[in-house]
C-alpha cells in the first residue's frame, strides 16, 4: 500500500486552478523531492497531503485514510514559519510544541517530553540552541529546530515546505545529510524550488507546474527543467558524497 | 518630604478606612489576571480585540442597570452585566476572526461602537446617568463593595485556573495557530477560551480603572515585562507584581490630591512602560 496516494486531484484557489489531474503515490521509506516553480503548487500539494485543504476534484489519501485522520502520524515543516522575534518562547519549547496533543496534560512539560525535545534537537545537531530564545536564532537554526519540532513525535512521514530556503549552501548540504540519515524509518517529501539541494540521498523528483510528472534523480537535466519552468534555468549540480561529506558543483 | 508625606498620610487613611482596604483588595484581585492573561494577550496580539471587548462592556453594564432601577430587577449587578457582555462580544469578534477573516477589522469596530452605543442608551433611559457613567468609563477603585470583591475572586479563579492549567496549549495555540491544529489540539477552541479568558480579565480591571482606561492596565504590565525577560512564565509573574505595584501606587498618588485614581493609574503604568524601554535595552545589551 503506498503511503500517500492522490489520484486525479484538481485543486483551485478562487476558481484559478493551480493543480490539474495530479496523480502521485509515494512509497514508505522513500525521499521524494517536489520540485517547480514558485506558484506551481508545490506548497498546495503538501496542504492537500496534511488535510489543511480539500480538492475539488480527485482524492487524496495517506495511510490508507483522509488526511485529517492521520494528521498526527506525519511531521511538517511550514514554509512560513511564525519568526516574531520578539516572542517570548526557547527552542527547547518550540520542539516541545510538536508533542502537543499527544496526552492531553495540564500544567507544565513532563520530564520525558522534554528529554524527547533535547533528543530531537541533538539529531539535528542543535541541542546547544535549547536554551536559546528562538526569534534571537537565525535563519539555519531555527529551522534546525523547526524541523526537530517536526520530528520529536516520531512522525512516519515528514513533509518539509522549502527547508533550505534560510539556509547558506553549506547549512543545506548539512541538512540534506541529516535527512538522508532518517531513511528508510522516516519518509520524507522534500518541497524546494532551489534544484542544486535534489542530491543523491533524493530517491525520486516529482516535477509540478500545476500539472505533475515524476522522474528517477538521474534525469533531471538542462533540457527537463527548462520544459518545467518555461524558461532555460542555469542549474547548478551537486553531488554529496554523503558517505565522506564530499561536496562536488558541475555546470 | 512631600511624597514621604502623603504615603504616610495614605497609610493612615488605610488603616482607618474600609473602603480603602477594599479597593487595594480590589487592586490585587485585578492584579493577578491582569499578569497572566496581559502577557497572553501581548504576545499573540490581541490587544485591539480586548479593547473592543473592553468597549463593548459598557452595553451589559447600562442593560443590567436599566433593568435593576426600572424594572425592579435589584438582584442584578452591573458587573454581572458585564461578564455577559464581554463574554458575547469575546464570541462574535472570535468566531469572525476564525471563520472570516477579511472582515475582521471591521468588525472589531463595529463590536466596539454598537457596545458603547447600548450602554449609552440604556444609561440614558435610566435615572441618575451621570455618576454611573463616569464611574463605569473611568472607573471608580473607592466605590469597590464586599459583592464585587467576592464576585472578582470567582471571576479570577475562573481566569488563573484556566489560564494556568492550559498554559501549554495557549501558548501552542500564541505561537503557531495552524501546527496546533495540526499536532490534533482544539486550536480553534483554545483561541475561543484565550478569548474569553481576555473578556474576564477586561470586566475585572474595568472595576479599577474603567472601560476606557482597561487596554492600558492590560497591556502596559505585560508589555513592561517583556522588555526584561524572554520566557512567558516569568513575563506573566513580574506582569502580576507590576500591575499590583501600579494599582496601589496609583491609588496612593491619587489619594491626597483627590485625582481620579483610574486616571493616575494609568499614567501611572505609561510612566514604567517607558522607563522600561530604556531600562530593558541596558539589561540585554549588558
Amino acid at each position: 500500500m503506498a503511503l500517500i496516494d492522490i489520484k486525479g486531484v484538481d485543486f483551485a484557489y478562487n476558481g484559478r486552478p493551480v493543480l490539474t489531474g495530479v496523480d502521485l503515490s509515494v512509497a514508505q521509506g522513500e525521499f521524494l523531492a517536489l520540485v517547480g516553480p514558485n506558484g506551481g503548487g508545490k506548497t498546495t500539494l503538501v496542504k492537500l497531503v496534511l488535510g489543511l485543504i480539500t480538492p475539488q476534484k480527485g482524492s487524496v489519501r495517506v495511510f490508507g485514510q483522509a488526511p485529517v485522520k492521520v494528521r498526527r502520524r506525519m511531521g511538517y515543516l511550514p514554509q512560513h514559519a511564525p519568526v516574531d522575534p520578539g516572542f517570548p518562547v526557547s527552542a527547547l519549547e518550540v520542539v516541545l510544541m510538536g508533542l502537543m496533543g499527544s496526552g492531553s496534560g495540564l500544567g507544565l512539560w513532563r520530564r520525558g517530553q522534554r528529554q524527547a525535545a533535547l533528543t530531537a534537537l541533538d539529531k539535528l545537531e542543535a541541542a546547544d540552541l535549547a536554551g536559546r530564545s528562538f526569534g534571537r536564532l537565525s535563519g539555519g537554526q531555527r529551522q534546525r529546530v523547526l524541523i526537530a519540532r517536526a520530528l520529536v513525535a516520531g512522525p512516519e512521514l515528514l513533509l518539509l515546505d522549502e527547508p533550505t530556503a534560510a539556509v547558506d549552501p553549506r547549512g543545506g548540504v548539512d541538512l540534506m545529510n541529516i535527512l538522508a540519515g532518517l531513511q528508510p524509518k522516516v519518509t520524507v517529501v522534500l518541497v524546494t524550488h532551489d534544484l542544486g539541494f535534489v542530491s543523491p540521498a533524493v530517491s525520486r523528483v516529482a516535477c509540478i507546474n500545476q500539472s505533475l510528472s515524476i522522474h528517477p534523480t538521474q534525469v533531471i537535466n538542462g533540457s527537463l527543467i527548462s520544459e518545467l519552468y518555461g524558461a532555460p534555468v542555469r542549474m547548478v549540480r551537486h553531488d554529496h558524497d554523503l558517505e565522506h561529506g564530499g561536496h562536488r558543483h558541475h555546470e | 518630604m512631600g511624597g514621604t508625606g502623603t504615603m504616610s498620610e495614605f497609610l493612615s487613611a488605610v488603616a482607618g478606612h474600609a473602603f480603602l482596604q477594599q479597593a487595594l483588595l480590589a487592586g490585587a484581585l485585578a492584579s493577578l489576571a491582569c499578569g497572566v492573561v496581559g502577557a497572553y494577550v501581548v504576545v499573540k496580539r490581541i490587544s485591539y480585540i480586548a479593547g473592543a471587548i473592553a468597549h463593548s462592556v459598557l452595553g451589559g453594564m447600562g442593560l443590567a442597570r436599566y433593568l435593576a432601577v426600572v424594572h425592579g430587577w435589584g438582584w442584578l449587578h452591573p458587573l454581572h452585566g458585564a461578564v455577559a457582555a464581554a463574554l458575547v462580544a469575546a464570541g462574535v469578534i472570535g468566531l469572525v476572526s476564525l471563520h472570516a477573516r477579511q472582515r475582521e477589522d471591521t468588525i472589531i469596530g463595529a463590536v466596539w461602537a454598537v457596545g458603547m452605543a447600548t450602554g449609552v442608551v440604556f444609561i440614558a433611559l435610566t435615572p441618575g446617568y451621570d455618576v454611573q457613567l463616569m464611574s463605569y468609563l473611568f472607573g471608580n477603585i473607592l466605590m469597590v463593595t464586599p459583592e464585587n470583591l467576592w464576585l472578582m475572586a470567582g471571576l479570577d479563579l475562573v481566569v488563573l485556573g484556566a489560564a494556568l492549567l492550559l498554559y501549554r496549549q495557549l501558548l501552542a495555540v500564541c505561537f503557531d495557530q495552524e501546527f496546533a491544529r495540526l499536532r490534533g489540539l482544539p486550536a480553534d477552541f483554545y483561541y475561543l477560551l484565550l478569548l474569553g479568558l481576555t473578556a474576564l480579565t477586561v470586566v475585572l480591571l474595568s472595576t479599577v480603572v474603567g472601560i476606557i482606561l482597561v487596554i492600558a492596565l492590560l497591556t502596559l504590565p505585560a508589555a513592561t515585562a517583556a522588555n526584561f525577560f524572554r520566557r512567558l512564565g516569568p513575563i506573566m509573574a513580574l506582569a502580576t507584581v507590576l500591575c499590583l505595584g501600579i494599582t496601589w501606587g496609583g491609588l496612593a498618588l491619587s489619594y491626597g490630591p483627590d485625582l481620579p485614581a483610574g486616571a493616575i493609574i494609568v499614567l501611572l503604568a505609561g510612566a514604567v512602560y517607558l522607563v522600561s524601554l530604556g531600562l530593558g535595552r541596558l539589561v540585554h545589551n549588558s
